[in-house]
Order: structure tokens, then sequence, then C-alpha cells
């Protein structure tokens, strides 16, 4: 349900950034990357992004959403590696101190514009 | 020759970023009144978040609830008899309470009159963890029945938070669930949150929860 005001944010955020730019006249592709462990699935936000945009400038934008796998290092064997979200273990020494690298946020990434 | 080629501009930056920059502005308001501890209460809708708080205010000095909800005012209501600041936030339909919304209603809110502050949470496990409300602890609200596979589908909110509360204790002959399996569980996903075993039904560790919410707090 979220998705539709990660979808207005982002709207606000991408006006914001180009409020100020003459040169663009039309937002082609926008380019997102959203972590398996953000809280946002991709397709939602793609619904949620063609509702939002009808009657906007945004109407015949397109939405790229790059998924960011869930990778976790290990602190006790050092390694990183891609897990599922759910338990954080480790998958090769099982322990539980580990640090999220990626795949754990929403990331505006880049804007294609003409 | 008129360049036509699409160009890009590379933004790379948070999408919630401006959520995080007035959770930044409120925390700092909290600050300057000299809050000692301000909880966001998250959890399914009938966890318990509210029992809690029906247990836990009467105990605390000073204390204060800012009350979620999509619709009515019935959690705002049930607190108003505990004699303390109560302020209620209307979603309008969104699922989560964000920075903005907090940041709307703090002007309202007697700030200087609270040591606690407990802001509850529309009941939802999934959307409230992604919007800081600069508070300095979230608290995630599990009760027995919803079963032992939670944290593990849930990893973010348990990830995120400092505390959680296991609610409805009295239930576990009930419901069976292992409350000892459930907890190794809850700490595959975050081996540094603290867990309290509690019962708002029969006061079961309610101090204890107390004594905790005290110790992450500012002296
Ligand atoms: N048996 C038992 N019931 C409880 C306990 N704590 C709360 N309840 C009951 O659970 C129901 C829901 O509790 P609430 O406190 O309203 O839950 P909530 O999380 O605030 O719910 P929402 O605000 O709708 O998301 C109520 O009927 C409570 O009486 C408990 O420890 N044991
Ligand atoms: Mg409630
Ligand atoms: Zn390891």
């Amino acid at each position: 349900m979220h998705e539709v005001s990660i979808i207005n944010n982002l709207i606000q955020r991408l006006r914001e950034e180009i409020a100020d730019r003459d040169d663009v006249q039309q937002v082609e592709v926008i380019f997102l990357k959203i972590g398996e462990m953000s809280c946002a699935a991709p397709s939602a936000l793609e619904s949620a992004f063609d509702v939002v945009r009808r009657g906007t400038e945004f109407e015949s934008t397109e939405l790229n959403i790059e998924p960011v796998p869930l990778k976790v290092r290990c602190q006790a064997c050092e390694v990183e590696k891609v897990i599922e979200p759910g338990p954080l273990n480790c998958p090769d020494c099982g322990s539980r101190k580990t640090k999220i690298v990626s795949g754990d946020s929403l990331y505006l990434d880049s804007i294609q514009y003409r | 020759m008129v360049d036509d080629a699409p160009k890009r501009i590379e933004i790379q930056d948070r999408i919630l970023k401006e959520n995080e920059e007035l959770a930044e502005e409120n925390k700092n308001l909290y600050r300057g009144h000299d809050i000692k501890g301000v909880f966001n209460l998250i959890g399914s809708p009938g966890a318990g978040k509210t029992s809690l708080l029906e247990s836990i205010i009467p105990r605390l000095e000073k204390a204060g609830i800012i009350e979620g909800d999509i619709a009515t005012a019935r959690d705002a209501e049930r607190v108003h008899a505990l004699s303390v600041p109560v302020l209620q936030i209307n979603t309008m339909g969104a699922c989560h309470l964000d920075a903005n919304m907090l940041a709307q209603v703090l002007p309202d809110f007697p700030l200087p009159e609270v040591n606690y502050l407990f802001i509850e949470n529309v009941g939802n496990l999934v959307c409230p963890t992604g919007y800081d409300l600069g508070e300095d602890h979230k608290v995630v609200v599990l009760s027995l029945p919803e079963g032992e596979d939670k944290a593990a589908k849930y990893p973010a909110i348990f990830r995120a938070s400092t505390l959680c509360v296991l609610n409805k204790l009295d239930l576990e002959p009930h419901c069976g669930v292992d409350v000892e399996l459930l907890e190794e569980d809850i700490r595959d996903v975050n081996p540094d949150l603290d867990i309290c075993r509690v019962s708002c039904e029969s006061g079961q560790g309610i101090d204890e929860l107390v004594e905790k919410l005290k110790q992450l707090s500012r002296r």
C-alpha cells in the first residue's frame, strides 16, 4: 500500500531535481534500484506509478526498476554473500554477526531525458 | 547540428530523503525539549500496542502519546483515560505515519511537559518500517497468536528495532507457539534486539519492560 506514498515522494523529488534545469523537456526513463529487503515490491511500485503519473508531466515516462539482492557480510568469516530476505545469519558459518551490505534501501539512481 | 540523443542525470540518492530530513528536524525538536525517550511502536493490527500503552504509561513519570490511525479516534479516546497529553493523527488512508505528519502536529503538542513520548504507528508490520519519524527507538510489538514465523517473514522491522515486545504471553498454552523458538528466530534476524515477554492481560513482564524503556532513555 505505501508504494503509492513512495511514488509520490519520488515524483516530488524529480520535480525538485529538474526545476532549475531548462534543458529537460521530457523525462523518458526513471531508473530505480530497489532492495529486496526494502519493504517495497517492484510490481507494486509499477502499479502505483501507473496510477500516479496520469495527468502529470510523467504520463509517458517509463519506470525502470532494478531489484537489488540482499547481501550480507559475515564478521566471523569475512565473506560477502547474497541471501534471501529472512534470517540474516551467515549462509556459510551460521554466525549471527552479519552486516547488511546492500539490498535494504530505496534508491533513485538516474533519469534519462530529452 | 542539434544533438537529440537522450541524456542522463545521475542522482544516486535515497527516494525518501525528504522524509529523513524531516525526521532529523523532528528529532532536534524532541532533543530541544529534553525528552528522555521517543518510542515508535510498530506492530500488526491487534498486536496490543494500545494495550501496552495502557499498561506502561501509569508506571512512567510524565509520558505523552501520539496516536496514528487510518480512521477513527478510538485509540486516542481509549488512552485519554490515562490523563496524559494525547494527540491523534488521522492518516487519511495511509498505512503508516511519516515524518511530515508528525512535523505538522508537534507544534500543537505540549512537548515541554513530557519525559517519554510514545508514538503508536498504524497497525502494520511492513509499511511503517521505512519511515523514520525522528524517534530514538523503534519498538516492534508482536503477539504470540500471530505465529512463530513473523521475524523471518518481516525481517526489516525486526532488524530496524531496538526492542521487541512479545505480547499476549498468557495465550502461550492456547496458540501452540514455542516462545523459545520464536526468540531464536528473532535473534537470527537481529541478535542485538532486546526482547521483553509480557502480557497486558495478566501484567506479567510489564515492570521489566518499564525498566527496559527507562534504560533505553537518556538520564
Ligand atoms: N489475551 C490477551 N489479550 C490481549 C493482550 N494484550 C492485548 N490484548 C487484546 O488484544 C486486542 C487488541 O489489542 P489492542 O491494544 O487494541 O491492539 P493494537 O495493536 O493497538 O491494535 P490496532 O491499534 O488496531 O493496530 C484487544 O482485544 C486486547 O484486549 C494480552 O496480553 N493478552
Ligand atoms: Mg491501537
Ligand atoms: Zn560466516
